[in-house]
C-alpha cells in the first residue's frame, strides 16, 4: 500500500544526517558490492490505496466458493465447525492481536496467562500432564514429536500407520530424511491399522510408533491395543505418538489413558475457521519424562517479588534463541492468537458441552453413513466406529460425481485417491459431518449424491 | 533493589491473577448444543466401552459474560503495539496495515 512507509522527507533527512550519509543510495553503495547490486527498481506494480486493495481482494474472494455458500461435507483435516461470536470479539482486541512475544513477563502477563490456560485445557483434553503453548499446525506437530523420540532414544526408525493424514506422512518423511531416520508404513485392514503388521514392523531399532486417532479414513483405532503392542515389541524406550482430533476427546478415551506418550494434532477444529487452510495451530502434549525434549514455548506459573501469582516462559534452554545447536526444535514461536481462539472456544463449549457436541457428531455421522450406504452404488469403505468423518466407495468416477454435485450446490466430500494416491482408495469419498450439517442437510446430500452416482453409472453403461 | 514494575499501572492490573478454570461454577455454561435430529442410537451402541471416555475433561464451566469479562480483564494485563512502540523483533518493527 502506498502509505506502508510513513517516513516524510524531513524524517529521512534527519535520519541520514544522524548516520552521516548523504542519500539512501549511498547506504546501498557502501554496504553491497557493485557486482551483486540490482541497479534497477524491482518490477512491481504501483502501490494501491486501502480502498483499492479492499476492492481487489473482494474481487479475488468472490471467485472462491466458501463453506457458507454451498452445502459442504469436506473435511480431510480441516473442518467447518461453528465458531462463536466471542472468539472473534476477543481475538480482535489489540492487546491479544498486536503484542510481541512475551520475553518481558512484566508487560506480558495477559498473553502468558492465556498460554497457561490453553496448556491446561490441552492437558485436560489429552489426559497428559504437560503441554506446550502450541506449534504451527498438525503435521509439523507430528514431525516434531518424531524428533522428540529420536532425541529420547537415538534409534533409527519410525513405524507409522497408513491411517495418518497423507500430508502428515509427507511432512514426517521430510523431517525424518533430514535427521536420517527411516519411515516404515504399516497398512490398514478394514479401515484400521493392521495389528499383526504393526507388531511385526516394530523392534528394538524403532524410535517411535505413530498412529492417528481417529485415522484419516474416519475410523476409531484401538489406541490402547496399538500402544501396548508397540511397547511390547519395541521396549519402554520406544515412544508412542498419536495424532489426535481434539474435538472428539469428549467421547473418546483420552490418549493419556491408553498408553500414548505424546499426543499431538491439528487445533483448527477448536474455534478456528477454515480460512483457506490456515493459519491455525498444532497442539503438543506429553508425559512428564519428555518435558525437556519438547519443542516450542511453555508457559509456567510462578510468584513475583511481591509474592503475587504470575506467569513466565519456562525451560527456555530448550529453545533455539538460547541454545541454537542443541535446541529441541526450530519452532521459536507459538500460534498464540489461534491458540487463544482454541481456549476461548473450549471455555465456551465447557466441560459438558464438549461431551454433548461429541455425542451429537457421533450420532449424526452414524446416521449419514447409514443413509449414504443405503444408496445404489455407494458402500461404506470400512465397518469401524466413526465419529465425525467416514469413507465410502462409489461405483462411479469420484471427480465426475463431485462435479455433478457441485452444480447442485453440494460439496459431497474429499476425493480420497486424489489425496493419498493409493490404488485401493480409487472410488473413495471422505465425508465430514460437523454440527453445522443437520439431518436435512444429510438427506439433501444423499439425494444429490445418489442421483449423481446413478447418472455416472448410466453414462458408463451407455459409453 | 526491585526492578520497576510496569504491570501495576491500573487497579485491574493490580488484581490477583485468576484463571478461567477458577471462574464460573459447576454446571454453568455458555454453549447450547443443537438438537438431536437423527434417530437416537445410544452412544454405547456406536462406540465400544474400551474406546469411550469415562469422565468428561475438566474444562471451565462458565457463562458467556463470565468468559468475556475474564478474557477482557486478562487482555488488559498485556502491552501491545497498538498501545505503543515495542523495540524488539523484526516482525513488530514494521507497519502492519489494519486491512488484512
Amino acid at each position: 500500500m502506498t502509505t506502508y512507509t510513513s517516513v516524510t522527507g524531513n524524517d529521512l533527512a534527519a535520519m541520514l544526517a544522524a548516520i552521516g550519509v548523504s542519500s539512501v543510495q549511498e547506504i546501498f553503495e557502501r554496504q553491497i558490492p557493485q557486482g551483486v547490486r540490482l541497479e534497477r527498481p524491482l518490477a512491481l506494480p504501483e502501490g494501491m490505496g486501502e480502498q483499492e486493495v479492499y476492492e481487489h481482494l473482494r474481487a479475488l474472494a468472490a471467485r472462491n466458493v466458501s463453506a457458507e455458500d454451498e452445502l459442504c461435507f469436506l473435511g480431510a483435516g480441516m473442518y467447518d465447525h461453528y465458531v462463536p461470536a466471542i472468539v472473534d470479539m476477543l481475538m480482535e482486541r489489540s492487546e491479544f492481536l498486536t503484542p510481541y512475544t512475551p520475553y518481558q513477563p512484566e508487560i506480558s502477563q495477559g498473553g502468558l496467562q492465556v498460554m497457561f490456560e490453553y496448556q491446561t485445557a490441552i492437558c485436560e483434553l489429552t489426559g497428559l500432564p504437560v503441554s506446550n503453548a502450541s506449534v504451527y499446525e498438525g503435521p509439523s506437530a507430528v514431525a516434531s514429536a518424531g524428533y522428540l523420540a529420536k532425541l529420547h532414544n537415538g534409534r533409527s526408525r519410525f513405524v507409522v500407520s497408513a491411517g495418518l493424514h497423507p500430508h502428515t506422512l509427507a511432512t514426517l518423511r521430510t523431517y525424518a530424511h533430514g535427521y536420517s531416520i527411516d519411515v516404515v508404513e504399516v497398512p490398514l485392514r478394514d479401515g484400521v491399522t493392521d495389528p499383526g503388521a504393526w507388531a511385526a514392523a516394530i523392534d528394538g531399532d524403532t524410535s517411535a510408533a505413530i498412529f492417528a486417532q481417529p485415522n484419516f479414513y474416519g475410523a476409531v483405532e484401538d489406541a490402547a491395543a496399538l500402544s501396548a503392542a508397540a511397547k511390547q515389541a519395541g521396549g519402554e524406550q520406544l515412544v508412542t505418538i498419536a495424532q489426535v482430533d481434539p474435538i472428539v476427546l469428549g467421547v473418546l478415551v483420552p490418549p493419556g489413558e491408553c498408553g500414548v506418550d505424546v499426543a499431538v494434532g491439528e487445533g483448527q477444529s477448536l474455534g478456528n475457521r477454515l480460512d483457506f487452510g490456515g493459519p491455525s495451530f498444532g497442539f503438543f502434549a506429553a508425559r512428564e519424562a519428555y518435558l525437556r525434549r519438547m519443542p516450542g514455548r511453555i508457559a509456567g506459573e510462578t510468584t513475583d517479588v511481591d509474592g503475587r501469582r504470575g506467569f513466565v516462559l519456562t525451560l527456555q534452554t530448550r529453545e533455539q534463541h538460547i541454545r541454537r545447536e542443541k535446541a529441541t526444535s526450530n519452532i521459536c514461536t507459538s500460534q498464540a492468537l489461534n491458540a487463544l481462539a482454541g481456549v476461548v472456544y473450549l471455555s465456551w463449549l465447557g466441560r459438558r458441552g464438549l461431551v454433548e457436541l461429541g455425542e451429537l457428531l457421533l450420532k449424526r455421522t452414524h446416521y449419514a453413513r447409514e443413509t449414504l450406504g443405503a444408496l445404489d452404488g455407494v458402500a461404506p469403505l470400512h465397518s469401524q466406529p466413526v465419529i465425525r468423518e467416514f469413507a465410502v466407495r462409489l461405483d462411479a468416477d469420484v471427480a465426475a460425481v463431485r462435479r455433478r454435485c457441485a452444480v447442485q450446490g453440494v460439496n459431497p466430500g474429499a476425493d480420497l485417491y486424489a489425496l493419498t494416491e493409493r490404488d485401493e482408495d480409487r472410488g473413495g469419498l471422505l465425508v465430514a459431518i460437523t454440527e453445522r450439517r443437520s439431518r436435512a442437510d444429510i438427506d439433501r446430500l444423499a439425494e444429490v449424491l445418489g442421483a449423481a452416482v446413478a447418472a455416472e453409472r448410466e453414462m458408463a453403461v451407455v459409453g | 533493589m526491585r526492578p520497576p514494575s510496569h504491570s501495576t499501572d491500573t487497579p485491574l492490573q493490580r488484581e490477583p491473577a485468576v484463571t478461567i478454570f477458577e471462574r464460573g461454577a459447576p454446571g454453568r455454561r455458555a454453549f447450547q448444543c443443537p438438537d438431536l435430529d437423527v434417530p437416537d442410537v445410544s452412544v454405547e451402541q456406536l462406540l465400544p466401552a474400551r474406546l469411550r471416555r469415562a469422565e468428561p475433561p475438566r474444562l471451565p464451566e462458565a457463562s458467556e459474560p463470565e468468559i468475556v469479562r475474564h478474557y477482557v480483564r486478562v487482555s488488559k494485563r498485556n502491552f501491545d503495539l497498538d498501545s505503543g512502540f515495542y523495540p524488539l523483533g523484526s516482525c513488530t518493527m514494521k507497519h502492519n496495515p489494519r486491512l488484512h
